[in-house]
C-alpha cells in the first residue's frame, strides 16, 4: 500500500516537473515572438530617426549605409531646415484647430444618439441602428466624392478663393458624425445596468439629466478613448484636407510631407524629409504614450454583438 | 401651461437625441451615397449639370476598363483577402502572447506593436521609400548585395513583380490596430476561474484552451477586430503611388479599386464614372462582411 503511494507521489512530482519545463519553454518561445516583432516594427522607426540625422552625402554615397551616427556628427540642423520648408508650426496649429472643433463635434451628436439607441424606446429604432451599422462598410471614397461637391456648392471651397474660416467649415463637416464611435459608445452604455435607470424614472429625473449626470460619467472611459482617437484621426488625415483647402497655409500636418524637399543642387533631400516626418510622427507617439492608460481602458468594453 | 409641457415633453422626446446625428449623418454620408449611387448613372464633371446616361458607365467598366478589371478588382481581392486573415490572425496571437506576459512588459510591447497604426501608412511610406530604394544606398538593397552578393541592386519599388508585395508587407506592418487592443482587453478581461476550472476538467494543451475557452469567450472582440481589418483593407488608398513615388504605380502594380475612383474622381473629374467604380467596391465590400458575420457572428 505505502508502495503504490510513494509511487503516485513519485509520479506527480515528474508531472508538476514536466509541466513546469513546459511553462518555461513555452514562455521562452512567447517572448522570443514578441521581441522578434516588436523589432520589425521599430526598424522603419529607427531608420527614419537615423535618416533623419545624416547628412545627404552620406545618405547618397555610402555604401553599405551605415547603422548608426554618432553623436557629434548628429545633422540636429536638417529639423531646422525641414521646418523652414514647409510652414510646420501653422500646420500643427490648424490640425489642432480643426481636432478640436471636430471632436467636440463628435463628442455632442455621439453621446446623444448613442444614449438613444442604447436606453431610450422609439418606433424603429432596431431597424435605424442596423441601418447605420450597415453604413460603416461602405467605402469612403463614395461620400468623399459627393462631400466634395456638396462642400464646394456650399460656397466653402473654390480653386479660386478661399477664406481661414470657410476653409474650417469644409475640413471639419465630414468628421463631425461617426458611425463607429456610436456603437462604440452605445455598447458601453449597454452595459449599465436597467435599474439605474427605472430608479431615476420612479425619481422623475428627465432623460437629459439622467444622461448627463450618471450615464456620461460611468461612460467617460470610453468617451475618453474617442475623444483620444478622433484627435489622433486628425493629424493623420491627408486626403480630404489636401482636396479641400486651396491655400497651402491652410492644410494639415501630414499634408507637409508631401512638400517636395529638394536641395540646392535638385537632389531630395530625405534627411529632411525624414526630419519633417519625426516632426509630425512625434507628438502622435507622445501623446498616445500618455494616454494609453484611457485608450485600453475604453477599448476594453469594446465588442460587436451579432 | 399646455406650451410649456408640449415643450417637455419635446425635451423628452428620443427623436430630439438622434436629430443632431441624424441631421449631419444625413447630410455628410446618407445623402452623399445616395447621390453618389444616382451620379454613377450618369456623366459629371463637376461643373456642368450631370447628364443620365444610363448604364453607360457600368457597362464601360465591365467591357472597357481594362485597368479595372485586370489590375484593381483582382489587386483589391488578393490585397484584402491576403492582408485581412493574416494581419487579423497576426492581431490574435500577439493580443493572445502579450496577454501572458507580466504587466509592465505588456504596456511596453502594445504601445510598440500599435504604434504604426498610429503614425498611419501614407505618413511611414516615405520611410518604406528610403529602405526599399532602388539602388546600393538602400538598406535593403545593399544588405542584400553585401550577404548574398548579388549582382546589381533590385528595383524594388519600380519594379511591379516586387512593388505589391512589399505594398503587403508594410500594410502588414501597420495592421495591429484598434482589433487588436479589444482584442487584448478582451483576453486580459477573461475570468482565470475558467481556465483553472478547465485545466481540473483535464485541458492540458495551451491550443485546447485557445480554441476552447479564449476565443468563444472574446467573440464580441474578434468580430469587432474581423469588421475594423476589413474596414481598413478595402479603404487603404494611395499606399502603391506612395510607395513607387507619386502619380500611377509601375504597370498598375498594388492599383485598388479606391485608388481607381480617386483617379477617376479627382485627376480626369469624371465622377458620374467614379461613382460607378465605388458602388462596384460596395457590393464587394458587403459580400465580405457577409461572410465575416457568418464566421463570427452569434444569433440572437
Amino acid at each position: 500500500m505505502e508502495k503504490i503511494n510513494k509511487v503516485i507521489i513519485k509520479e506527480e512530482k515528474i508531472d508538476i516537473k514536466e509541466s513546469k519545463r513546459r511553462e518555461i519553454i513555452s514562455k521562452v518561445i512567447i517572448y522570443a515572438f514578441i521581441v522578434f516583432f516588436a523589432i520589425i516594427v521599430l526598424i522603419p522607426f529607427y531608420w527614419m530617426i537615423l535618416t533623419s540625422l545624416k547628412t545627404l552625402d552620406q545618405i547618397e554615397s555610402e555604401i553599405p549605409p551605415t547603422l548608426w551616427v554618432s553623436f557629434k556628427n548628429m545633422m540636429f540642423v536638417n529639423y531646422l531646415n525641414a521646418l523652414e520648408a514647409a510652414p510646420y508650426l501653422r500646420y500643427m496649429l490648424n490640425t489642432v484647430i480643426v481636432a478640436t472643433i471636430s471632436t467636440v463635434g463628435t463628442i455632442f451628436t455621439t453621446i446623444f444618439a448613442a444614449f438613444a439607441f442604447a436606453r431610450l424606446n422609439f418606433k424603429g429604432r432596431d431597424i435605424i441602428f442596423m441601418v447605420l451599422i450597415s453604413t460603416m462598410m461602405i467605402p469612403g471614397e463614395m461620400f468623399v466624392i459627393t462631400n466634395y461637391i456638396t462642400v464646394s456648392r456650399l460656397g466653402w471651397y473654390s480653386p479660386f478663393s478661399q477664406t481661414f474660416g470657410q476653409a474650417l467649415l469644409a475640413l471639419t463637416l465630414p468628421f463631425m458624425t461617426s458611425i463607429f464611435y456610436i456603437f462604440f459608445l452605445r455598447q458601453a452604455f449597454k452595459q449599465i445596468p436597467d435599474e439605474l435607470y427605472l430608479a431615476s424614472k420612479v425619481d422623475g429625473t428627465s432623460d437629459f439629466k439622467y444622461l448627463w449626470r450618471i450615464m456620461v460619467p460611468i461612460a467617460k472611459p470610453t468617451i475618453i478613448t474617442i475623444t483620444i482617437l478622433n484627435a489622433m484621426g486628425t493629424w493623420s488625415a491627408y486626403i480630404w484636407p489636401n482636396l479641400v483647402t486651396k491655400e497651402v497655409e491652410y492644410r494639415l500636418v501630414t499634408n507637409g510631407l508631401r512638400n517636395a524637399y529638394l536641395d540646392l543642387t535638385g537632389r531630395v533631400a530625405y534627411n529632411e524629409q525624414m526630419a519633417a516626418a519625426m516632426i509630425v510622427t512625434f507628438p502622435l507617439l507622445v501623446v498616445f504614450l500618455l494616454l494609453k492608460k484611457y485608450i485600453m481602458r475604453g477599448v476594453s468594453r469594446s465588442g460587436i454583438k451579432g | 401651461m399646455m406650451k410649456s409641457k408640449g415643450f417637455k415633453r419635446l425635451l423628452q422626446s428620443p427623436y430630439l437625441f438622434i436629430a443632431p446625428y441624424a441631421i449631419l449623418f444625413i447630410l455628410v454620408i446618407a445623402l452623399p451615397v445616395l447621390v453618389a449611387m444616382g451620379l454613377s448613372f450618369t456623366s459629371f464633371n463637376t461643373i456642368e449639370t450631370p447628364t443620365f446616361i444610363g448604364l453607360k458607365n457600368y457597362v464601360d467598366i465591365f467591357t472597357g476598363d481594362t485597368v479595372f478589371l485586370q489590375n484593381a478588382v483582382s489587386n483589391t481581392i488578393l490585397f484584402s483577402v491576403v492582408v485581412g486573415p493574416i494581419g487579423y490572425m497576426m492581431a490574435f496571437f500577439l493580443a493572445w502572447m502579450l496577454a501572458q506576459v507580466p504587466h509592465k512588459a505588456r504596456t511596453i510591447y502594445a504601445v510598440i506593436i500599435y504604434s504604426p497604426s498610429i503614425t498611419g501608412p501614407i505618413m511611414m511610406a516615405f520611410v518604406w521609400r528610403i529602405i526599399f530604394s532602388g539602388d546600393e544606398t538602400g538598406y535593403i538593397n545593399s544588405m542584400l548585395i553585401n550577404m548574398f552578393s548579388i549582382d546589381s541592386p533590385i528595383q524594388f519599388l519600380q519594379d511591379a513583380d516586387y512593388l505589391f508585395p512589399i505594398m503587403i508587407i508594410v500594410s502588414l506592418w501597420g495592421s495591429m490596430g484598434l482589433g487588436f487592443l479589444a482584442m487584448l482587453a478582451g483576453i486580459l478581461n477573461i475570468d482565470r476561474s475558467l481556465y483553472e476550472a478547465a485545466a481540473i476538467d483535464g485541458m492540458r494543451n495551451r491550443w485546447q484552451e485557445i480554441f476552447y475557452i479564449t476565443i468563444p469567450s472574446i467573440k464580441p472582440q474578434m468580430l469587432f477586430g474581423a469588421v475594423m481589418s476589413i474596414i481598413g483593407t478595402f479603404n487603404a488608398a494611395g499606399l502603391a503611388s506612395a510607395l513607387s513615388g507619386g502619380g500611377t504605380p509601375p504597370q498598375y502594380a498594388g492599383w485598388l479599386i479606391v485608388d481607381h475612383a480617386n483617379d477617376f474622381g479627382f485627376t480626369r473629374f469624371e465622377m458620374g464614372y467614379a461613382s460607378a467604380v465605388t458602388v462596384i467596391l460596395l457590393v464587394i465590400v458587403l459580400l465580405f462582411n457577409k461572410i465575416a458575420y457568418r464566421l463570427f457572428g452569434e444569433r440572437g
